[in-house]
């Protein structure tokens, strides 16, 4: 444990310093601001849409952190063989790769936090309220950037980094379609289709179920055990992908 | 047997045991997302809200600041509207947002057809405004869209069914059968047929004769020669 | 209180390893006393010793239940290559790359140990299969008895690069402080090894300087200073003296010499075969993947010995015409003196002769010795290419 910890201490002094991190926080500092002036031009009240578009933006820049970031964190430690200064060490592979996405995640977390800071205050600003669902509503947005991450540094063990943040866009895409193929189908009867669907269905993260913005801004309230079941389903899925990655690099020639 | 247990048979042992371990761990795992999936579905569908109307704007005034990209901003609108239309129809919705969509999207992009398409078949049945779509339809007929034939016959259609004024209607598909590309000797036979019941079976007949006249198409002759004979029989 | 067979087994090079078997296996007291006093080899435990052959041995004699508790042999061996192998393909299409094929060496502990060879002849490779970045092919790699994939065999094991790779984010003392906290944790205080190590590289000026900011030369100090840190007992340097300037060479040789003197044992690679010559008792030869030799530096230098100069005063033309059919070189040197050249392998005895009879005798002579480098390369060229 003491070398994850060194490790993701190590990460996160990396990330930390790195240009991308403070070049998508300030265009999403800009976007929330500007979401004062997409709220006045919408349909819908103010504060709602500034709601929306708010969490919407902090969902992309997780998105654009995870691939700018995670993707090409192990690939370039393997490329530039960084690694063998810690691999070379009573440390298992295992641990480096928690080490790493615990640094990553940890760095993202504190990105993530200026970015819910700025937002709640420009809400507060509005007039608007921090609601309990609300903070639920970024705690899930908080679990999505946390599987998108373990998803990338699983790509980014398997391929290249380039290919990786392709997939891991991919990966995104797929993840918020999915939705789609829970809706019943009608097909004609003996057709495989509605099973091969629903097979992709399952296979596939929904990572719509982290998406609860629309239940927020027209406040149709999701019980607690939702957000709780959606946090765990998030803890799951991240434990899956870094478990897999783990396995993968284990395996790896260096 | 591999060079692993060849080498270190003991260690491969301990190896082939940890990694049962871990294969049952992840498939606990995969259990446990696929409960908490179908869980979290079953939540979701009895809480489901409407799709989000914060990104679509009061008025076309934003055009200005879309930068040259209205119609984009308009292709992306559609999208919204045709999902919005569809979620609202699925769940037995009032399609309130439905008419401000549609001409949103033919304010930004004039020229896009489907919506006017949309507007002259859905808005009158399922959001009840027909003025609302005679609105978007003039808009349309105005724009450099092709087949305004069409947008003429959906107008006539909605002034025949809901203001059951058989002569404007008549007058819409007199001016469909003028539009290129209309298939004209068979609307000229339903435009003949509202003259009639409009009370003005002259001008039904006129119109047919000139279509007769003009028509260099055996077919087209024979068909409107056709209609003629019934006209005169209903008389 | 051993027969005669069992005091056959005692020297493995003449014992019949299936009646020292079963020897072993009827006598299970024996058993664990060869293998404690290391008399049975690693090879011949491999080969006929495993558990899987006990286990069918036992079988055929019907006794199941007397299964030899079996005990790893204390090898003297830090590393050990045994009939290792290791193929490289980047893609299933592409041809595979054979980098080192059938390979078998062992690093002696508490020895410095040279490991040299032609560029390509598989040393980085080995170097990568020793500290378990990659995994053999064929065959068995064991660091201190123990598979080296594993993270507990890299306990007490430092590793110089053939390259500095070190993360640029850092400075010079968070860089040793992380290599130090990755081997013996956070809470053990690292301040006062550090400085010692940056001492003992000449490096304390640099303390807080970015690793990025350092010449290469640097770095390769800093990858020296990280090496020594936490007191390993096994060295494992790739190439550790490129990079260096003159004082920088000549520094590291002084560290190795002393850690030599330590009793550490060291293995390292090099292109710079007159620091192997200076600093190491073994050698092991690499070239086209396999082992060409492995033995002492002595043995090797010796095998090869140079020529043999010998000088005299007062040779005539006539003599050295003679001497010369005879096959020797001779050369005038001013003041009457003529230095004679035995080539190796020649015998002086037919010269020395001549010399007697012509009542002439040496002044001084020398053997010149073979150096390592004309050993591998020059003289023995052919041989191990």
């Amino acid at each position: 444990m003491s070398a994850v910890y060194e490790i993701g201490v190590n990460t996160f002094k990396e990330t930390i310093r790195n240009n991308v991190l403070y070049i998508v926080l300030f265009f999403v500092v800009m976007l929330i601001m500007l979401s004062v002036f997409v709220a006045d031009w919408s349909v819908f009240a103010r504060i709602q849409v500034m709601e929306d578009f708010g969490l919407a933006t902090m969902s992309i820049a997780g998105l654009l952190l995870a691939v700018f970031i995670g993707v090409g964190m192990l690939g370039r430690e393997i490329g530039q063989k960084t690694v063998y200064h810690v691999v070379t060490k009573p440390v298992s592979r295992a641990q480096f790769v928690c080490g790493k996405y615990a640094g990553l995640l940890t760095t993202l977390l504190l990105t993530y936090l200026a970015m819910s800071a700025v937002f709640l205050c420009t809400l507060v600003y509005l007039g608007g309220t921090i609601r309990l669902s609300l903070l639920g509503a970024m705690l899930l947005i908080w679990t999505e950037m946390a599987v998108v991450i373990s998803a990338s540094i699983f790509f980014s063990t398997i391929t290249t980094s380039m290919l990786g943040s392709f997939f891991s866009l991919g990966f995104y895409i797929a993840g918020h379609l999915n939705d789609l193929l829970s809706i019943k189908l009608v097909a004609a009867k003996g057709s495989l289709y509605p099973y091969l669907l629903k097979a992709i269905y399952y296979v596939l993260p929904n990572l719509e179920h982290f998406n609860v913005r629309d239940n927020i801004i027209y406040g149709i309230g999701l019980p607690a055990t939702y957000y709780a079941l959606a946090f765990g389903y998030g803890i799951l899925y991240a434990t899956l992908f870094l478990s897999l990655a783990c396995l993968m690099f284990e395996k790896k020639d260096l | 047997m591999n060079n692993t247990a060849r080498a270190f048979p003991g260690a491969y042992a301990r190896t082939r045991v940890a990694t049962g371990l871990t294969a049952l761990g992840l498939l606990v795992i995969c259990l446990l997302i696929f409960g908490a999936q179908n869980r979290l579905t079953n939540i979701r569908s009895k809480h489901r809200a409407p799709p989000s109307m914060a990104f679509v704007p009061q008025s076309d005034k934003i055009k200005p600041y879309l930068l040259g990209f209205h119609t984009a901003y308009a292709d992306y609108l559609w999208i919204r509207t045709t999902l919005y239309f569809g979620s609202e129809y699925l769940s037995g919705g009032q399609f309130k947002w439905l008419v401000h969509m549609v001409d949103l999207v033919t304010r930004l992009n004039p020229d896009f057809y489907p919506a006017y398409e949309f507007a002259g078949l859905m808005i009158p049945d399922v959001c009840n405004d027909p003025e609302a779509a005679k609105v978007i339809l003039a808009r349309g007929i105005s724009s450099g869209v092709t087949n305004k034939w069409k947008l003429w016959f959906y107008l006539g259609m909605i002034y025949y069914r809901y203001d059951d004024d058989k002569k404007e209607a008549a007058d819409c598909l007199e001016r469909a059968v003028e539009q290129p590309g209309a298939p004209g000797f068979r609307l000229a036979g339903i435009a003949a047929a509202m003259f009639r019941k409009a009370g003005a079976p002259q001008e039904g007949r006129e119109f047919l004769e000139f279509i007769y006249a003009t028509s260099e198409n055996p077919e087209v002759k024979r068909y409107v020669q056709g209609k003629l004979k019934a006209y005169e029989l209903n008389e | 209180m051993f027969s005669r067979d069992a005091k056959k087994c005692l020297n493995p090079t003449d014992a019949n390893p299936e009646a020292c078997f079963g020897l072993a296996k009827d006598c299970k007291i024996l058993f664990p006393w060869f293998c404690e006093r290391g008399r049975i080899t690693e090879k011949i435990w491999t080969n006929a010793y495993s558990e899987a052959y006990l286990n069918d041995k036992i079988q055929e004699k019907g006794t199941k239940n007397e299964k030899p508790r079996l005990k790893k042999p204390m090898s003297n061996s830090s590393i050990e290559f045994l009939h290792v192998s290791k193929d490289y393909q980047r893609h299933f299409w592409e041809k595979k790359v054979v980098a080192v094929s059938d390979c078998s060496f062992s690093v002696e502990k508490n020895a410095v140990t040279g490991f040299v060879g032609p560029n390509g002849a598989g040393k980085t490779t080995s170097i990568k299969l020793a500290l378990g970045l990659a995994r053999p092919t064929k065959g068995k790699v064991l660091v201190d008895g123990k598979d080296p994939r594993s993270p507990k065999s890299r306990q007490g094991i430092s590793y110089l690069s053939e390259r500095p790779y070190f993360y640029d984010h850092l400075t010079v003392i968070e860089t040793l402080r992380f290599a130090f906290r990755l081997v013996k944790g956070h809470g053990n205080s690292c301040e006062s090894q550090i400085r010692r190590a940056l001492d003992e590289v000449e490096l304390s000026a640099s303390l807080s300087s970015g690793v990025k900011d350092l010449s290469k030369g640097m770095q390769q100090r800093l990858s020296m200073a990280q090496a020594l840190l936490c007191d390993p007992e096994l060295f494992i340097l790739d190439e550790p003296m490129s990079g260096l300037d003159p004082l920088g060479r000549r520094l590291f040789r002084n560290i190795l010499r002393k850690l030599g003197q330590d009793g550490k044992t060291v293995f390292f690679s090099s292109h710079i075969l007159d620091d192997v010559e200076a600093l190491c008792s073994k050698v092991i030869v690499m070239a086209n993947g396999t082992v060409a030799y492995q033995g002492s530096l002595d043995a090797i230098l010796s095998q090869a010995s140079g020529d043999t100069e010998c000088e005299v005063i007062g040779l005539s033309e006539e003599d050295r015409r003679h001497l010369g059919t005879l096959g020797y070189n001779v050369t005038s040197n001013p003041n009457g003196r003529s230095t004679i050249l035995v080539p190796a392998g020649k015998e002086f005895r037919e010269c020395q002769r001549y010399l007697y009879g012509k009542g002439l005798f040496c002044e001084s002579g020398s053997k010149r010795s073979a150096s390592l480098e004309d050993i591998l390369y020059k003289q023995q060229q052919d041989k191990w290419r």
